[in-house]
């Protein structure tokens, strides 16, 4: 195999396998990728039968210019004013153009910066765990290519231009190679220095696409809580902490927002009611008795404010510098978040989360916007009479009871009622109609009440230890005041059938698969898109921490430290974790600038310096420029053959020729360096050579 | 005998040189973007960059190099040392091993060494001076693995050589100088090459030595009677008694001088005579054969000028040819 032939089949694979990610990021369109990823493989098929002809340079340059207006209109026209597309567009079309004119060596090497390139975005934009599968096939071809070139430069030297390269085994040395790079990046990863908070694409649960999670925002339709119960995403995580006791996952509710203001189709939320009084350490209490429990929770973002908590949440410590409530008494955050978000909460014995009671009257809660005459008949007729908790409860019933749950969206029927429709002539729905269809009837006989939406149930990961709540887990619920008595009050009701309340599916093997998926998911977000400065600080900590017991384990008891054993020791409160916020420090991007010119600076120093002429480099010139003219130069004609051939074909470069010729011989056969004063003698012969040999043509 | 060896510094490539500008970018994009999917191409790049340090250095260690050097070694006269490389490595191999010495011109490449291999093979020396000339080390160096820096490392060798004296091709002009001088009447009848005479045949006589040309022409049977070598004497007179030589011009007809001296007694020897080495510090006296061709060769190659003298070199042989050799030097007065 040539040379050449080799060095365009490795850049071929690379081609092929660089932009692999892009589609799947959503950052390249598929057909794009399609139409690249069969050129390139066209490219490799002509590569394999290693044919003379390749595009010439004006060609290529040809078709550039032809491809401007092109790029013009995708990115005026196609590319919707965004510059990523277009560009990407470009660098494809370059790359492609660039394999087929492969003629020269700097081709080859401008062809492995822009794969580079493409692999670049093609990382910057992934999120996914799977880009450790491409990052390893990436670093395996690299590696194989850049050792091929290396081979068949040493082979150029000495003037073979056939490979060989398949009696030489490399294949043990590049896998060892491969796993070995993916190895030491990790701790390179784990101690490079961050100044910037983590940035990622994207919620982290797809390809980076973001999916928006509806049902939490300030107003929601009546199928945003339906559009993602068909997610399985992972909404949050909660983890018991030490000393709880466990609960069981399946019957917890959490509160994310509440809504009391029907137009007909969508509910809103009134203006929040106020901040939380916030305390020592960035805790927020909600109602001052002592929490029985306390657990840590991991939010993933929601595109929304919505904080949802465990509704017996009497303590919350998220970490931000306010929180507020709306009229309901869900918590919300003063921002969306943009990654997982950490926090604890301490839980009370029964539901907190409940808010103020509602005013002498009623205000929105008692609003009967959206009701029909035969809603108001249907109301009086089941809840009859009793108390208010016991008219709520015949309500709650017999919506269980007499309607099916339905995950299809049956539309508002000929009245344009959603409500009414569902009510009276579809009689089935999912849970937001349900709980919205209560919350109306009750109100029609004047029980303050309000949908809220939320979670419910969770599963228990036996590999993570924590309760998983999914985006499948999102319900809506009702909750009505009952009366201001000291057991009364606002109370949940959930008039959704247990069929269509999210439960754990006993899903087997396929469940415990997806737990381990989900587990793995989590550890990536959580150790690798979000990794930043505060972890790094916790590692050093840690491995500050394990050489000071390393040394106290070797150091023995101190003196006077007899006595330590036997007092008292305080039992410290569990520690908090808040997902910190870590901003760049002004000395740390310093640093970090100061750091990167230094390093650009040396580099350019060591291309740029000007080396030292040694003779060895002089009399390897000297032989370059002569064989250049014509004359057969064996290498193992000795200098004292060259000096003789020099004096015979080229009588004007002799004398400078011989002396180079001199200084070589007596450096490499006699051991005598070349002194200072000489080099500049050697550089005054290396010229009066070059100029002779050039007269002689 | 295990060598330790000794790192010899190392040359980034421009492939290096590209790969850590590669390094760079990615690291400007990282920290600016916080990204952490570039800290994980940036990490892994650090990582392929610790490999191939971690591989090149490791491909030029652990290696036994043994070197074999001819027995004869002539200044500016192109002769092949034959060496071994052998890994001492249990589980890798070695690749692109660049193999040099001192007073080797080009490297030579070995391919592939298996682990706990050995590559043998010969490469061209050619010294330019007489005397001892010591190889102190042979020199390995490698791109291996990918061709961002070039590594070498240099193994202890201590080898020496006695780089006997340049010879001039044996149409030199000086040994023709020999003949002419003195008389020749030790000529002896022997089984030698050279004619010594002719004679009538006798009884006795060995048939291959007739003379079937002048038997032919004269009708009767003539025997051609052959000289005995051992006869056949020369004493190379080196008059090294020329004191230090300061000039460079001086010192190179010197060495010039002791170069003939070399090429005649090799080639004397080689024609069956006795040679004889007189010197102002030795006397080698007449003998022939591969050992007198060694003493001579071994003493000229480690001749230095000595102090002048006055009274001229004589021959043992007052009646043997001689090859008188003696540096004219202008001094100051």
């Amino acid at each position: 195999m040539k040379f050449a032939r080799g060095k365009r089949i490795a850049l071929g694979w690379l081609a092929l396998l660089a932009p692999l990610p892009l589609p799947w990021n959503d950052v390249l369109e598929w057909p794009v990728f399609i139409v690249y990823s069969t050129l390139v493989v066209l490219f490799l098929r002509r590569a394999a039968r290693d044919p003379e002809r390749w595009l010439p340079t004006w060609a290529m340059n040809v078709i550039g210019l032809a491809y401007l207006p092109l790029f013009y209109v995708d990115l005026t026209m196609l590319g919707g004013g965004r510059l990523v597309g277009p560009v990407l567009h470009l660098g494809l079309f370059a790359l492609v153009v660039k394999l087929f004119a492969l003629r020269k060596e700097p081709d080859k090497w401008q062809a492995v910066i822009g794969i580079f390139f493409l692999f670049l975005a093609a990382m910057g934009t992934s999120v996914h765990p799977s880009i450790v599968l491409y990052l390893a096939g990436f670093v395996a071809v690299s590696l194989a290519l850049l050792a091929r070139f290396a081979w068949f430069h040493v082979l150029g030297q000495y003037g073979h231009d056939e490979t060989g390269f398949g009696r030489v085994p490399l294949g043990g040395f590049l896998t060892l190679a491969t796993v070995g790079s993916l190895l030491l990046a990790v701790p390179f990863f784990a101690l490079l220095p961050r100044v910037r908070t983590p940035y990622i694409v994207g919620r982290g649960a797809s390809m980076g696409a973001e999916l928006e999670a509806a049902g939490f925002t300030d107003d929601v339709t009546l199928d945003s809580i339906g559009q993602i119960r068909n997610s399985r995403d992972v909404a949050l995580r909660l983890q018991w902490q030490q000393g709880s006791a466990p609960e069981d996952p399946e019957n917890m509710r959490w509160k994310a927002a509440t809504y009391d203001l029907f137009g007909g189709v969508t509910w809103r939320r009134s203006p929040p009611g106020g901040s939380l009084p916030r305390g020592r350490g960035l805790r927020y209490t909600l109602r001052a008795d002592p929490p029985i429990r306390w657990a840590t929770l991991w939010l993933r973002p929601l595109h929304s404010t919505s904080l949802p908590l465990p509704v017996e949440t009497a303590i919350v410590e998220p970490g931000v510098l306010s929180l507020s409530v709306d009229q309901g008494g869900a918590v919300l955050l003063p921002h969306t978040i943009l990654d997982t978000l950490q926090y604890r909460v301490g839980l009370a014995r029964q539901p907190v989360l409940l808010g103020e009671p509602p005013p002498p009257q009623g205000g929105p809660t008692l609003n009967t916007e959206g009701v029909t005459p035969r809603m108001r008949k249907l109301a009086t007729e089941v809840m009859g009479q009793g108390t208010v908790a016991e008219r709520v409860s015949r309500l709650e019933n017999h919506l269980v009871q007499k309607f099916d749950y339905s995950t299809t969206l049956l539309g508002a029927g000929p009245n344009g009622n959603p409500l009414d429709t569902f009510l009276f002539e579809t009689r089935r729905g999912h849970c937001e109609l349900f709980a919205s269809s209560m919350v109306l009837l009750l109100r029609t006989q004047g029980i303050p009440a309000r949908l809220v939406t939320g979670f419910l149930g969770g599963e228990y990961n036996p590999f993570e230890g924590y309760v998983i709540v999914r985006d499948s887990n999102a319900h809506a619920w009702v909750e009505a005041y009952v009366g201001p008595g000291p057991n009364e009050g606002w109370r949940i009701y959930d008039p959704t059938p247990p069929a269509g309340r999210p439960s754990t599916d006993d899903g087997g093997v396929w469940r415990l698969g997806q737990q381990a998926y989900d587990f793995m998911l989590f550890r990536w977000d959580r150790y690798v898109l979000t990794f930043g400065v505060g972890d790094q600080a916790e590692i050093l900590r840690r491995l500050y921490s394990a050489w000071t017991s390393l040394r106290n384990l070797f150091a023995g008891p101190k003196k006077g430290d007899s006595n330590a054993s036997d007092e008292p020791v305080a039992i410290p409160a569990p520690q908090q974790n808040p997902a910190a916020p870590t901003t760049a420090s002004p000395v740390a991007i310093a640093g970090a600038v100061v750091f990167l010119l230094a390093t650009l600076a040396f580099i350019l120093w060591l291309v740029l310096r000007r080396k030292p002429l040694t003779p060895a480099a002089a009399y390897q010139r000297l032989r370059q420029r002569m064989a250049r003219g014509g004359v057969p130069l064996p290498g193992s004609l000795p200098p004292l053959a060259v000096r003789q051939l020099a004096k015979d074909k080229y009588p004007d470069a002799a004398a400078p020729a011989a002396r180079i010729i001199d200084f070589y011989v007596r450096e490499t056969y006699a051991g005598k360096p070349l002194q200072e004063t000489e080099q500049e003698d050697l550089r005054t012969a290396l010229k009066e050579a070059e100029a002779g040999l050039r007269k002689a043509g | 005998m295990p060598r330790r060896e000794t790192p010899e510094g190392i040359r980034i490539t421009k492939v290096g040189v590209w790969f850590v500008l590669f390094t760079l970018v990615v690291a400007v994009a990282a920290t600016n973007t916080g990204n952490n999917a570039l800290y994980i191409t940036l990490a892994a790049m650090f990582g392929a960059l610790t490999i191939s340090g971690i591989a090149s250095r490791q491909n030029i260690s652990a290696l036994i190099v043994a070197l074999d050097l001819p027995g004869e070694v002539f200044a500016n006269q192109m002769f092949s040392a034959a060496f071994t490389l052998t890994s001492r490595r249990r589980f890798l191999p070695r690749w692109f091993l660049l193999f040099s010495l001192d007073g080797a011109g080009r490297p030579l490449l070995v391919p592939y060494l298996p682990r706990r291999g050995k590559s043998r093979g010969r490469i061209d020396l050619l010294l330019g001076k007489r005397g001892r000339h010591r190889v102190p080390d042979a020199h390995v160096s490698s791109l291996f693995p990918f061709g961002f820096f070039s590594k070498g490392s240099r193994y202890r060798l201590d080898a020496e050589v006695l780089v006997f004296p340049e010879l001039f091709p044996s149409d030199g002009i000086h040994l023709a100088e020999a003949e002419p001088m003195g008389d020749d009447p030790s000529r002896r009848i022997g089984w030698g090459h050279d004619l010594h005479s002719l004679r009538a045949f006798r009884r006795g006589d060995d048939p291959r030595s007739i003379h079937w040309k002048q038997t032919a022409r004269t009708g009767n049977m003539v025997y051609m009677e052959r000289e005995s070598e051992r006869n056949r004497r020369l004493s190379i007179l080196f008059d090294n008694g020329v004191g230090p030589l300061v000039d460079p011009l001086a010192a190179q007809r010197f060495e010039r001088l002791v170069s003939e001296a070399a090429t005649a007694a090799v080639e004397h020897l080689a024609r069956g005579y006795e040679i004889e080495l007189v010197a102002r510090d030795g006397r080698w006296p007449y003998a022939t054969g591969a050992r007198q061709r060694r003493a001579i060769l071994e003493a000229l190659a480690l001749i230095q000028p000595v102090a002048p003298a006055a009274e001229p070199l004589l021959a043992s042989d007052p009646r043997a040819p001689f090859l008188a050799l003696r540096l004219e030097v202008e001094r100051a007065a």
